[in-house]
């Protein structure tokens, strides 16, 4: 580590950094030297059509598939290069909601928030119940909730209760896998008003692979779009509108039939 | 995480002061969830002190989080502290946007006690609900199966012929092997039990007459229905219990189509036509077993053995071991299948269906065989 003292500096503020990332699958090449940075306290939004492996992106970033060639920097730990207990350490650094929630289904809702604090810390119990309604909380969940079991609720409430745990161990940054899909327009609109909340408020730093394009207008500050294995578009969404890419194009013309005023600036009421 | 008490201070701390004209809690250094026992106990340490604070200051606080914030505002408030008014002094913008969180939902962390574990009478309860609820499907599918066999047998075109096979193989062809080397075994392990006792007194002979009795009348319905039982049983639960999960038996049923037909039919036909026919490959088997055994050991030579076997083994004791066999497989099957349909909407739930599909398939199977047993001792066969 010595040796790049000056990167690490650098490093500090990259809570991702990954270069030259290279997955195939079989004959398949999914990323061909992708790069991808983001910085403390972005909010980033990740779109790409199917099977431009975002998601695996993601997986790839947080430690769970190994990239082809490539170098992934996680919190400034080299994910792929680092020993054990370093990426030990990361894990307790960041949240992940997966797509179906990923709910431990033997447990309550309460159970599945305490069990990563049960896990890394020793805390009194009485404690540990307060967190945990602080993190049910915090995610929209009433506290009622926290006596249910997963199979108990509805959809919009599993992701909830997966943001609640991914939330418990005060992460600095929060990956979400299509945290809207599946839900309806209003509920998905609430998730946004929370995402936006988590990171402007608790200072998190997000990246949310999604298709909804109310989230992508309506909260992301940055979008980042993956196309035939790299980033094809990188910046904020009138930047990336006005990118010339078919995909892009099509992708955003469903919007082109709006009111006037445009939908960057309706979406945003409060201008941030 | 045990660090020296002069670090303990130098890392954070906390204390009661005037300033202002009001009793503030000054918080410093880092109030994060990592040390949160820790500042847990430097919050103790200043037990009554905590009550009549007015305001918090935290110029000198290094960071905070929702945990640390938490742990202040739930002592101050059981101090005896008004969170509610209580002023906030000198936080940076972000500290004081977690502390007002943090107090805002405040009220959310409190014990509501919204959960209480059942007492005993109010489980037990519930456990028998459950029972005769179970039972009770169980029932109901095994009308629903009676039904649609009879429905089948009026109009054969309803049987799906292809998933028949599909299952006819996979409950039948494929389970041999397993049920060949078990019963085997066991035909060796009670011809050598048997013939233990049986040289004391010079009866080697007799040997024959008791392993064919036993094997193809008792253990060999009994063993192969088990294995059946814990091989395609379990197996229906999985299967059903799946496409209860990923909605295919709700869309077979959307589709106009009865799910007991194109589902538990082929199942229970399937296993009712395979398993006599297991039974008396183990039948077969388990006597191979007992041949070898009584070749080695009782110099009963294959030939005398199968002589003494037209004598001894009279054919209504293998046809009742046989008969026996289609009764046990139909109660499998639709345990297997009703356990399956009957799978929540999660994953946990197949396992625990599926273990609950090998138990009742064989607590059923050893039932039923009880039964026959007393049946048949009491009209003399």
């Amino acid at each position: 580590m010595s040796a790049d003292g000056a990167a690490d500096a650098r490093d500090d503020d990259l809570v991702v950094d990954a270069t030259g990332v290279v997955t195939r699958f079989g004959a398949q090449t999914v990323h061909e030297g992708l790069q991808l940075r983001i910085r403390r306290g972005e909010l980033v939004a990740l779109i790409g059509g199917s099977g431009t492996g975002k998601s695996v992106l993601l997986r790839e970033i947080i430690g769970l598939h190994r990239p082809d060639a490539g170098r992934v920097r996680l919190l400034g730990t080299d994910v792929w290069n680092a020993p054990a207990h370093e990426l030990a350490a990361v894990r307790r650094r960041f949240g992940m909601m997966f797509q179906e929630g990923a709910l431990f289904s033997s447990l309550t809702v309460a159970a599945n928030v305490a069990a990563p604090l049960r896990e890394h810390l020793d805390l009194p119990e009485d404690l540990v119940d307060r967190l945990v309604r602080l993190r049910l909380s915090l995610a929209g969940l009433p506290p009622e909730a926290g006596a249910k079991m997963p199979s108990q609720l509805s959809g919009g409430m599993r992701k909830r209760a997966a943001i609640a745990r991914a939330l418990a161990l005060e992460p600095e940054v929060l990956f979400l896998d299509e945290p809207t899909s599946g839900l309806d327009p209003i509920t998905a609109r609430a998730f946004d008003e929370l995402l936006r909340f988590l990171n402007r408020d608790l200072g998190i730093t997000v990246l949310v692979v999604t298709h909804d394009l109310d989230t992508l207008l309506g909260i992301a500050r940055r979008i980042v779009v993956l196309g035939r294995g790299r980033v094809i578009a990188d910046g904020d969404a009138d930047a990336v509108v006005g990118v010339d890419d078919p995909w892009i194009q099509s992708y955003f013309s469903s919007r082109r039939q709006l009111p006037a005023g445009g939908y960057a600036r309706t979406s945003r009421p409060d201008g941030t | 995480m045990l660090a020296s008490p002069a670090m303990v201070t130098s890392d954070r701390s906390c204390r009661v002061e005037s300033r202002d004209g009001d009793r503030t809690l000054v918080l410093e250094g880092v109030w994060r969830l990592a040390d949160l026992r820790a500042l847990a106990a430097e919050l103790d340490r200043l037990g009554a002190e905590l009550a009549g604070v007015a305001a918090l200051d935290g110029a000198a606080l290094q960071a905070i989080d929702t945990a640390g914030a938490l742990l202040v505002w739930s002592r101050l408030r059981a101090g005896g502290a008004d969170a509610a008014t209580l002023a906030l002094r000198g936080f940076v913008p972000a500290h004081q946007r977690i502390v007002t969180l943090v107090r805002e939902r405040l009220e959310a962390t409190e014990d509501g006690d919204a959960h209480r574990r059942p007492g005993p009478f109010a489980r037990a309860g519930h456990a028998a609900v459950d029972f005769v609820g179970t039972l009770h499907g169980h029932v109901a599918l095994l009308g629903l199966t009676v039904v649609e066999i009879g429905r089948a047998i009026l109009r054969p075109g309803l049987v799906r012929w292809r998933e028949l096979a599909t299952q006819l193989a996979q409950t039948g062809v494929s389970a041999i092997p397993v049920v060949i080397l078990v019963t085997f075994l066991i035909g060796v392990v009670f011809a050598y039990l048997l013939g233990l006792q049986a040289t004391q007194y010079g009866a080697n002979i007799f040997v024959v007459d008791g392993v064919a009795l036993g094997m193809t009348r008792e253990f060999s319905p009994l063993i192969v229905a088990t294995i059946v039982a814990g091989r395609s049983g379990a197996a229906f639960t999985a299967q059903l219990g799946t496409m209860k999960l990923t909605e295919e038996i709700d869309a077979i049923r959307t589709l106009g189509l009865s799910a007991e037909q194109v589902l538990v039919l082929p199942r229970v036909l399937a296993l009712v036509v395979t398993l006599p026919l297991l039974v008396f490959v183990g039948d077969l088997a388990g006597l191979a077993g007992a041949m070898l055994i009584a070749a080695g050991m009782l110099d009963v030579t294959p030939q005398t053995f199968i002589e003494r076997l037209h004598v001894a083994l009279d054919p209504r004791h293998y046809l009742i071991g046989l008969g026996k066999a289609p009764v046990f497989a139909l109660f499998i099957a639709v345990i297997g299948c009703r356990m399956g349909i009957a799978v929540a909407r999660d994953t946990r739930s197949i396992g625990i269906n599926t273990t609950s599909t090998v138990v009742q398939s064989i607590v059923v199977v050893i039932l039923l065989d009880a039964v026959f047993a007393v049946l048949f001792q009491r009209i003399g066969w």
